[in-house]
């Protein structure tokens, strides 16, 4: 109950932060038996949030144990049972690493009991471009569950890829990607005399799979970029409001492919690899300049489909305003108490997401029982219990409000653009095709299995 | 009375003639909308010419069916009366005929909005839903005929509804349906209902929730004005909820991706 309730409670939070929370590929983390759940680290307390919000079945998470200490996130961590693991790097915080023993042996009972674990083999979040090294814990915990892969006891090992849009930001995207299912049974039996570190880079190399992963922060801006330059050729801007989410799987296939190429051609074609970088690199520029997205350049100009944006729009704009503005009034000052908050608590990148959406729930219900308890006390009973029925309401609409009033002027402002534009329109979509051109005729050149065990 | 039944039977013939026609035109870009339009046309024509034959044609009055139905209802005072409460000034009957007359622009610019700017899936469910919900809606207004609270407990009110022109507007409009008529199941409450709940789960969460208030407010209205019984209201947004599943059922995935 008490697992469930938070779990609602931080669900709505989460969603109060990301414009978009998606699990793709839900249906591959099975309904039932024992679940070993793997993934990167990018962005904190989130990411495991991300999973737990959208998965019906209960998660038994884990987390650092210093965590322990946070007066907020305490009472929590007891609530719902997260198994604390104790860090090396913490011993100076009271960290034992011998308790792990311990911590691990309850994990692996979890999962023999047929209950789902969701484990971070890197160890720590971060924000770096690609993966860090996995630790064995979690092939540890694995092979204790499946012993010699002689017996019944099977383990279904999930990778899960966390994508971010741009992990920080509030009303961005967040998508957890879930992999192919695997067997640990299976693997134990193929590899009976492999040991827990070949677990862990058989894990790293599952998860990889479903993420992007560059030595370099440049590159991934540039691979993320080129991938979405050519996602954006044939595609059209989808109507406002009815936009799907990032199609992370097509995406990061797309994006392992361009690596593949990419590797081959700085073996094979570097001169070629150049000029396709600064092509990439120069399109992305204009098209950011202009403050376009590469899909934007098919968008229909025609006057009979702009009258019809601007009576949808309208009607949205008109209508939903009021409760909008009074939305805004109502949540304004536990939206910037949770601001100050944040902008306190929170020194890397990968915090702010966490420690908003931890932080909201208690800050909004703080103001709410403030708020509804003035109004029983100042207005008659049936105009406070509107009023209190008002709150999350017009809390929702203003914030559905806010990211519609952005995306129609921002669809308004491209329109006019492209529509006064013309030829600069052309030249970038032509652009564009020659790139995508350029790109299929060297991916002809570039055999099937080129540099795939490097990604 | 043959003047209108000349003009009755001219206007279905126009209609069949554009089903027929609209059979052929199958795969034209602007097919779906015409046959929306075609379709809400034969609903509304049929709506107006009820009114006009229902009392003649069916014997019975389902008045004091409904009045009991609101009394096992609400125990107490009946929602009608106790919603005298809403309508006893001339400001606040102007408010809620306001509402009242909403609907019309609301449940117009919801066609309009999904026949021309929704995806095949979507137009069609949307489709089917709501010609399903006003079928059966005027099944209701043939075979459990009624003329609402206005008509049959006009007695029973303390005072007539002070109004201005938004009341003045919606009595002459519902004077040139025929007067009083219809009045179960709701269909300001269903249609409303409907497509607030068509939004909701078609990822148009915005719109769906800016127009909560807005059926609320109409259901107040149906009830203060005296148009309703409370059993129309809750029947009506419950055929909504049952229309709009049962399109989900009958317009699958496959049927709409095929070109419908």
């Amino acid at each position: 109950m008490m697992y469930r309730l938070i779990r609602f409670v931080l669900g709505l939070s989460l969603r109060g932060f990301f414009r978009t929370v998606s699990v793709q590929g839900i249906d591959r983390i099975p309904r039932s038996g024992p679940v070993l759940l793997i993934s990167n680290h990018a962005n904190a307390f989130v990411d495991p949030l991300l999973v737990l919000v959208s998965v019906q079945r209960r998660i038994t998470l884990t987390a650092k144990s210093t965590l322990l200490g946070h007066p907020l996130l305490a009472p929590l961590i007891r609530a719902v049972g997260v198994v604390l693991l104790h860090r090396a790097q913490d011993v100076a915080h009271g960290a034992d690493p011998r308790a792990n023993v311990e911590a691990l042996a309850t994990l692996a009972r979890t999962l023999r009991r047929g209950g789902a674990v969701y484990l971070f083999p890197e160890g720590q979040s971060h924000s770096d471009p690609g993966l860090r090294p996995f630790r064995t814990g979690a092939a540890r915990v694995a092979l204790d569950v499946v012993g010699d892969g002689a017996g019944e006891a099977d383990l279904a090992i999930v990778p899960i890829g966390l994508h971010f849009e741009q992990k920080e930001r509030w009303r961005s995207e967040a998508i957890a990607l879930v992999g192919q299912a695997r067997s640990a049974r299976a693997w134990r039996r193929e590899h009976p005399e492999a040991d827990a570190r070949a677990l862990t880079r058989a894990m790293e190399a599952w998860v990889r799979e479903i993420t992007l992963n560059t030595d370099r922060d440049e590159d991934r801006r540039l691979l993320v970029g080129a991938a979405g330059l050519l996602e954006g050729v044939d595609a059209r801007p989808p109507m406002l409001g009815q936009e799907p989410p990032w199609a992370a799987e097509a995406h990061v296939a797309r994006a392992h492919r361009l690596l593949e190429g990419a590797r081959w051609l700085a073996r094979h074609r570097p001169v070629a690899l150049a000029d396709l970088r600064a092509r990439v690199a120069g399109l992305t520029e204009r098209l950011d300049g202009l403050g376009l997205r590469p899909e934007e350049l098919n968008l229909d100009l025609g006057w009979g489909r702009a009258a019809f944006f601007v009576v949808r729009e309208l009607e949205l704009l008109l209508v939903g305003a009021p409760l909008a503005l009074w939305g805004w009034l109502n949540h304004l000052p536990a939206l910037l108490t949770v601001k100050a908050l944040v902008r306190r608590m929170s020194t890397e990148l990968d915090q702010w997401a966490s420690n908003a959406v931890f932080a909201a729930p208690p800050v909004f219900a703080a103001f709410y029982a403030l708020q509804v308890g003035a109004a029983f006390l100042l207005l008659p009973g049936a105009w406070a219990l509107a009023y209190a029925l008002s709150l999350p309401l017009t809390g929702w609409v203003a914030l559905l409000y806010r990211d519609r009033a952005g995306g129609a002027r921002r669809r308004t402002r491209t329109f006019l653009r492209l529509r006064s534009r013309p030829a600069e329109l052309d030249a970038l979509a032509g652009e564009l095709r020659d790139l995508a051109l350029a790109v299929s005729a060297l991916e002809l050149e570039i055999p099937d299995d080129a540099d795939r065990h490097d990604l | 009375m043959g003047g209108q039944a000349l003009l009755h039977g001219a206007l279905l013939a126009v209609f069949l003639a554009g089903g027929a026609w609209l059979r052929r035109a199958r795969g034209r870009r602007w097919e779906p909308a015409a046959r929306g339009v075609l379709v809400f046309g034969v609903l509304f024509f049929l709506y107006a010419s009820l009114g006009k034959v229902t009392f003649q044609a069916i014997p019975w009055d389902a008045d004091p069916m409904l009045t009991r139905l609101d009394a096992w209802l609400s125990p107490g005072s009946p929602p009608v009366l106790a919603a005298q409460a809403l309508g006893g000034r001339a400001w606040s009957v102007e408010l809620l005929s306001f509402y009242y007359v909403a609907f019309i622009p609301y449940l117009y610019l919801t066609l309009f909005l999904g026949l021309l700017g929704r995806p095949a899936l979507e137009r069609e469910r949307l489709l089917v839903a709501l010609a399903t919900l006003y079928g059966l809606s005027f099944m209701g207004y043939l075979f459990v005929p009624a003329r609402g609270p206005i008509v049959a407990m006009a007695g029973s009110f303390a005072a007539p509804l002070p109004g201005g022109f938004f009341h003045g507007v919606v009595r002459a409009a519902i004077e040139s349906a025929g007067g009083p008529h219809g009045a179960f199941p709701s269909l300001h409450v269903g249609a409303t209902t409907l497509a607030c709940a068509f939004d909701l789960a078609h990822r148009n969460t915005l719109r769906g929730l800016i127009y909560v208030p807005l059926i609320v407010m109409i259901a107040a209205a149906t009830l203060a004005l005296r148009y309703h019984y409370a059993i129309d209201l809750v029947v009506g947004a419950a055929l909504a909820i049952a229309c709009l599943a049962l399109a989900v059922r009958l317009v699958p995935r496959s049927a709409a991706e095929a070109g419908r």
